[in-house]
């Protein structure tokens, strides 16, 4: 049976929510100027209730300036631009809040070299995933999420036929750490309820013994969202018919959970694309793209499910002024020896000396 | 004694060089010879004529007048300017080298900067159009696999798609060739993309998956994966 789509299961992640959820294409533009300023243009395109929602999955305050067109007779487009002074305003303002939209922290080094001046702009949008009880690294190696990301993101290839499959294998890791990711936060909220139940005949050490067991049997149905029959699951395992009340007596976790999921799917059905645009050449990216002095990334978004992903540019600006004057002093000291040189022959050979 | 000795004396007696006991032999030789008499008295004309100028020489109204006006006449040794300073300078030892040297670092800093500017520009040139190329594994088969062709009512349907038509179909699942899905391309490009991509490792673009299963969703209403056999 074929394992490779599993490869591809975040891309499966977003196809899901696409059909739950309306999306949002969102395009962000870094202008990054010469004078460290950073001007950030956020073009958000959705159909009206989005666009005039207070839902927007970035930060944008109101501080920024907005305009709304309508490009054609379905979509609206959200225009949003700010001028930043540095980074650090910049951090400021798109450091996102948990669980409710996304955070982006930047970083511009600029390095006078005389003759150029380098530029680095790194923009690492961060893990947005709410749901942090188990590691990633616990079921996947580093190594092997840095390959992948660098073959999604960055269009690497697979070197070998080994790659490939050793990255079928990691992804259903992924799928593995995903659920017992998400279950772990709903096994506490119901080991919480269980706590305050206080009922001897469902003790939370005993709940806690069979959570292996609960997440197995659940597993299913708990990706599938189908939380009627997780709690039948539950007490069927638990042989208790007190697993509701012990729900009920903890709703608000488990109502923050279904917000966090809710905020994952909002997240994830919308399409991203980030533009940063340099003063001068590109020397270094790794983005798939360039045009000009444009680098862009797209479906990075996926990856910050469970990571930071760092997208970065170096680029570097020519100081005409630097060459022209170093130009000049450069001719001047070889016309002045020559001259010097000319000038002592000149009087060598006069009578009078 | 020949005359020639007693004529150099009489210079010798100018300057009064001359022994007590010369002098005498010298006094004698003079009364006897005339020629030496005659030599004798031309010197002392000589020197007589000498004397005399030396002490005829030009008497000045106002010496110092003269010496000012002269001093006056003779110009100024003129004074350095700055380019002159600038040019001696240049010759010397440690300004020659000091411009040596820097001349010498502001090119080389220059080409070095910029051909570690080439250097990078060129890698990022390969490492983007690495990433760019479609890795096609050749010999490998590629197969569509749904459970759900199992229930369609005719899985021939599936081969009425145009660029299907072709490729077996067995009880769930057919398959496709690495070379016959290569030549698909073309046709595929001519579609628009609809989905993101599953299939990116599998040897096509994003673009010609995407095309791919934004077709068969469309027309055969599947759910397939793919997958490589006798891997």
């Amino acid at each position: 049976m074929c394992k490779r789509s599993h490869l591809f299961l975040l891309a499966t992640f977003v196809l899901g929510a696409l059909s739950v959820q309306g999306c949002l294409d969102i395009e962000t533009t870094t202008h990054v100027n010469t004078d460290g300023t950073i001007l950030r243009t956020v073009v958000i395109k959705g159909d009206s209730s989005e666009i005039y929602g207070d839902r927007l999955p970035l930060p944008l305050d109101s501080t920024w300036k907005r305009e709304i067109e309508k490009p054609d007779s379905k979509s609206f487009a959200l225009t949003a631009t700010k001028l930043f002074e540095g980074p650090d305003e910049m951090n400021k303002s798109l450091k996102g809040t948990e669980g409710k939209t996304l955070g982006v922290r930047v970083e511009l080094g600029r390095h006078f070299q005389w003759f150029f001046t380098t530029f680095r702009y790194s923009e690492t949008w961060l893990n947005f995933n709410p749901f942090r009880a188990i590691p990633i690294t616990d079921f996947i190696s580093q190594a092997e999420i840095d390959y992948w990301v660098r073959h999604e993101i960055n269009k690497e290839p697979f070197s070998t036929k080994g790659d490939s499959l050793a990255m079928e294998d990691a992804s259903n890791r992924f799928e593995k750490w995903d659920d017992a990711n998400m279950f772990a936060d709903y096994f506490d909220a119901f080991l919480e309820g269980v706590r305050r139940l206080n009922d001897p005949s469902l003790t939370a050490e005993y709940v806690a013994g069979l959570k292996d067991k609960l997440f197995e049997q659940s597993e299913k149905y708990f990706r599938m969202k189908n939380m009627d029959t997780v709690t039948i699951i539950l007490g069927r395992v638990l042989k208790s018919r007190n697993v509701k009340k012990a729900i009920a007596l903890n709703m608000e976790a488990f109502q923050r959970l279904n917000e966090k999921r809710a905020f994952l799917e909002e997240i994830t059905a919308n399409t991203y694309l980030n533009n940063v645009v340099m003063p001068g050449l590109i020397t270094g990216t790794n983005a798939p793209t360039l045009e000009a002095n444009k680098a862009s990334w797209k479906d990075y978004v996926k990856f910050a499910y469970f990571e930071d992903v760092d997208m970065w540019v170096e680029s570097r600006v020519i100081n005409w002024w630097a060459i022209i004057v170093t130009g000049v002093v450069v001719v001047a000291l070889v016309v002045l020896f020559l001259v010097a040189i000319l000038r002592r022959r000149r009087f060598a050979a006069s009578p009078a000396s | 004694m020949s005359c020639e000795r007693y004529q150099r004396m009489l210079h010798l007696h100018r300057s009064g060089e001359l022994t007590e006991r010369e002098e005498a032999e010298l006094r004698r030789h003079l009364h006897i010879c005339e020629r030496c008499s005659v030599e004798r008295e031309r010197i002392e004309r000589a020197d007589l004529s000498i004397r005399r100028l030396r002490e005829t020489g030009p008497t000045l109204r106002d010496p110092d007048r003269l010496t000012r006006s002269i001093l006056e006449h003779i110009p100024a040794p003129r004074r350095k300017g700055f380019v002159d300073r600038l040019l001696d300078a240049m010759l010397t030892p440690a300004v020659r080298h000091a411009s040596a040297a820097f001349v010498l670092a502001a090119v080389g800093s220059f080409l070095f900067q910029y051909y570690s500017t080439l250097d990078d520009l060129a890698n990022l040139e390969q490492k983007l159009a690495r990433g760019s190329q479609t890795q096609f594994v050749p010999g490998v088969i590629y197969s569509i696999n749904s459970n759900t062709l199992r229930n369609l009512p005719d899985r021939r349907e599936l081969q009425s798609l145009p660029f299907l038509k072709e490729y077996p179909v067995s009880d769930d699942s057919f398959s496709i060739t690495q070379r016959r899905l290569r030549s698909l391309v073309p046709f595929l490009d001519l579609l628009s993309p609809a989905t993101p991509s599953l299939l990116h490792a599998a040897g096509l673009n994003k673009k010609q998956i995407d095309a791919v299963v934004g077709f068969l969703q469309k027309n055969a209403t599947l759910s397939f994966t793919f997958s490589k056999e006798g891997v």
